[in-house]
C-alpha cells in the first residue's frame, strides 16, 4: 500500500512537472488531476477491501426503484 | 487535431467486432441454460428488437448529424442537463471498458493462468489499447480490419472441425419454448451485447458514408453469428452439458480432435478471443476518451487516455468478486441498466432535439 501511494506520488510529481515546463491548458491539467485522484481513491479502496462496487449500488438503486 | 476519417466497411466490422466481443464467448452458456436446446433462437429475437433501436440511434444522427452522442446531448439538453445526461454515458462508457476487461482478467485467470494476479492481466491489456486510443479511432478501424478476416478464419475452421461431433438429436424435442418465454429469456441478450452497442455511436461522425446501412448490417451479422455459435455450442456438447459450462466453445475447442494427431487448440480461440476483447475494449475506451475530450472541449487524447489505464483497471476489480457474481448481476439487471442509455436516453434526446429544431425555425420564421 505505502509503495503503491509513493510510486504515484512520484509518477505524478512527474507529470505535473511535465504540465508545467510544456506550459499545458490549465484545462488539460485538471482534467488530469481529477482522473487520478479518482483512480488513487479507487485503488487505496481496492487495496484496504473496502471495495467500492458500481454494480451494487446499480443494483440498490433498481431494486429501491421497484425494477 | 486533425479530423479523422473511417469508411462504411471499417465502421460495420467495428460494430460487428464490438457487438461480438465479449457475448460470443460469454452469452453462449448464458443462454442455453435458460432456454435449453431452443437457445439459438433468442439471438435472433434479441438482434430483431436491437435492429428497431438502431433505427432510434439513427434518427437521433440524422437530427444531429456530425455529432456524437456526448455532442449532442449538450447540444439538445444545454449546458447543466446535458453536461449531466454526458456525464453519465461517459460513466457508461468507462464501465463497460472495465466490465470487458474483468472478462478478460477472469477467463485468463480460471482458465490458463491461475497463479497470476488478476490486475496484471488488466494493466497489460489495458497499456496497449491506451497507446491503441492515442493513435485515434482510424488506427483502431485498421487494426479491426486487419484482425477480422484471420478471427473469423479460425472460427470457421473450428466450426468445421467441430462438425465430427455433430448430433441433430440434441436438438429435440425443437420449439418447446413458448412465446412468452422467449421474449423474457431474450431480455438480458438485448441488454448485453445489443444495447451495449450504443457505444458505437460515439464514432458516426467519423463516418464518412454508409452508416446506416453499416449499422444494421453489423447488427444482424452479430446476430447470425451469436445465433450460429449457440447452434453449433447445442449440436456439439447438447444443452444438459453446455449449460453447464461457463466457456463452451474453449471446451469445445479443447476436446477437437483433427485427423488423431491434431489436438489441444485452445491457445487458437485464446488468441481470438484476446483479439476480440483488444478491439472491443479499444472502442469502449476510445468512447470514454472522446466523451471527456469533448464534454471539457480539450485538444489532445493523451492526458485523459493515461489516467484512465488505473482507474479502468480499478474498477474492473471492484465490479465484483467472482464469475458467478457477474452472472447474477448480468440475469437480473442488465437489461434495465442497458436499457437507460440504449433507449431512454435517446429518445429523451431525439424529443429534446426535435423540440430545439423546431424552436430555431419557428424564430426563423417569425420576424
Amino acid at each position: 500500500m505505502i509503495r503503491f501511494i509513493i510510486l504515484f506520488s512520484l509518477a505524478f510529481t512527474c507529470v505535473i512537472v511535465f504540465f508545467i515546463h510544456r506550459k499545458k491548458p490549465f484545462k488539460e491539467v485538471s482534467v488530469f488531476v481529477v482522473i487520478s485522484l479518482f483512480s488513487l481513491i479507487i485503488w487505496i479502496d481496492v487495496r484496504v477491501e473496502h471495495q467500492f462496487n458500481p454494480n451494487l449500488w446499480i443494483s440498490w438503486m433498481f431494486d429501491w426503484a421497484g425494477f | 487535431m486533425v479530423k479523422e476519417h473511417i469508411s462504411g466497411w471499417q465502421f460495420y466490422l467495428l460494430t460487428v467486432n464490438y457487438a461480438l466481443g465479449t457475448a460470443f464467448f460469454i452469452r453462449p452458456g448464458s443462454v442455453i441454460s435458460s432456454t435449453k436446446q431452443d437457445g439459438w433462437i433468442i439471438p435472433l429475437v434479441a438482434g430483431a428488437f436491437a435492429i428497431v433501436i438502431a433505427c432510434l440511434w439513427l434518427l437521433l444522427s440524422n437530427a444531429n448529424p456530425e455529432l456524437s452522442i456526448v455532442q449532442i446531448a449538450l447540444a439538445a439538453a444545454g449546458k447543466p442537463i446535458g453536461g449531466l445526461i454526458a456525464i453519465v454515458y461517459i460513466w457508461y462508457f468507462i464501465q463497460t471498458a472495465s466490465w470487458v476487461t474483468r472478462n478478460l482478467g477472469d477467463f485468463m485467470k480460471t482458465i490458463l493462468m491461475p497463479n497470476t494476479p488478476i490486475s496484471v492481466f488488466h494493466i497489460m491489456f489495458l497499456v496497449i489499447a491506451c497507446y491503441a486510443v492515442i493513435r485515434g479511432v482510424e488506427t483502431i478501424a485498421r487494426t479491426s480490419e486487419f484482425l477480422t478476416p484471420f478471427v473469423l478464419l479460425v472460427l470457421f475452421v473450428i466450426y468445421i472441425s467441430a462438425l465430427n461431433e455433430w448430433n441433430w438429436e440434441r436438438f429435440e424435442p425443437m420449439f418447446q419454448a413458448s412465446f412468452t418465454k422467449l421474449i423474457k429469456d431474450s431480455a438480458p441478450v438485448i441488454g448485453f451485447p445489443y444495447l451495449e452497442t450504443v457505444t458505437i455511436m460515439m464514432l458516426a461522425p467519423y463516418v464518412k458514408t454508409r452508416l446506416k446501412s453499416s449499422l444494421l448490417l453489423g447488427l444482424a451479422t452479430a446476430t447470425l453469428l451469436l445465433s450460429g455459435i449457440v447452434f453449433v455450442t447445442i449440436g456439439v456438447l447438447g444443452a444438459a452439458r453446455s449449460s453447464h459450462l461457463l466457456y463452451p466453445l474453449y471446451t469445445i475447442v479443447e476436446e477437437l480432435r483433427i485427423a488423431e494427431f491434431i489436438e489441444h487448440l485452445e491457445s487458437t480461440i485464446v488468441i481470438v478471443w484476446l483479439i476480440w476483447i483488444f478491439l472491443k475494449l479499444c472502442i469502449a475506451y476510445y468512447c470514454a476518451v472522446e466523451g471527456i475530450r469533448q464534454l471539457f472541449q480539450m485538444k489532445e487524447r493523451t492526458w485523459i487516455a493515461i489516467p484512465l489505464v488505473l482507474l479502468i483497471s480499478g474498477i474492473a476489480i471492484s465490479l465484483n468478486d467472482n464469475v458467478v457474481e457477474n452472472i447474477d448481476w448480468d440475469r437480473k439487471y442488465i437489461f434495465a441498466y442497458s436499457c437507460l442509455f440504449g433507449i431512454v436516453l435517446p429518445l429523451l434526446l431525439l424529443v429534446l432535439s426535435w423540440i430545439r429544431q423546431r424552436g430555431r425555425k419557428g424564430k426563423e420564421v417569425s420576424p
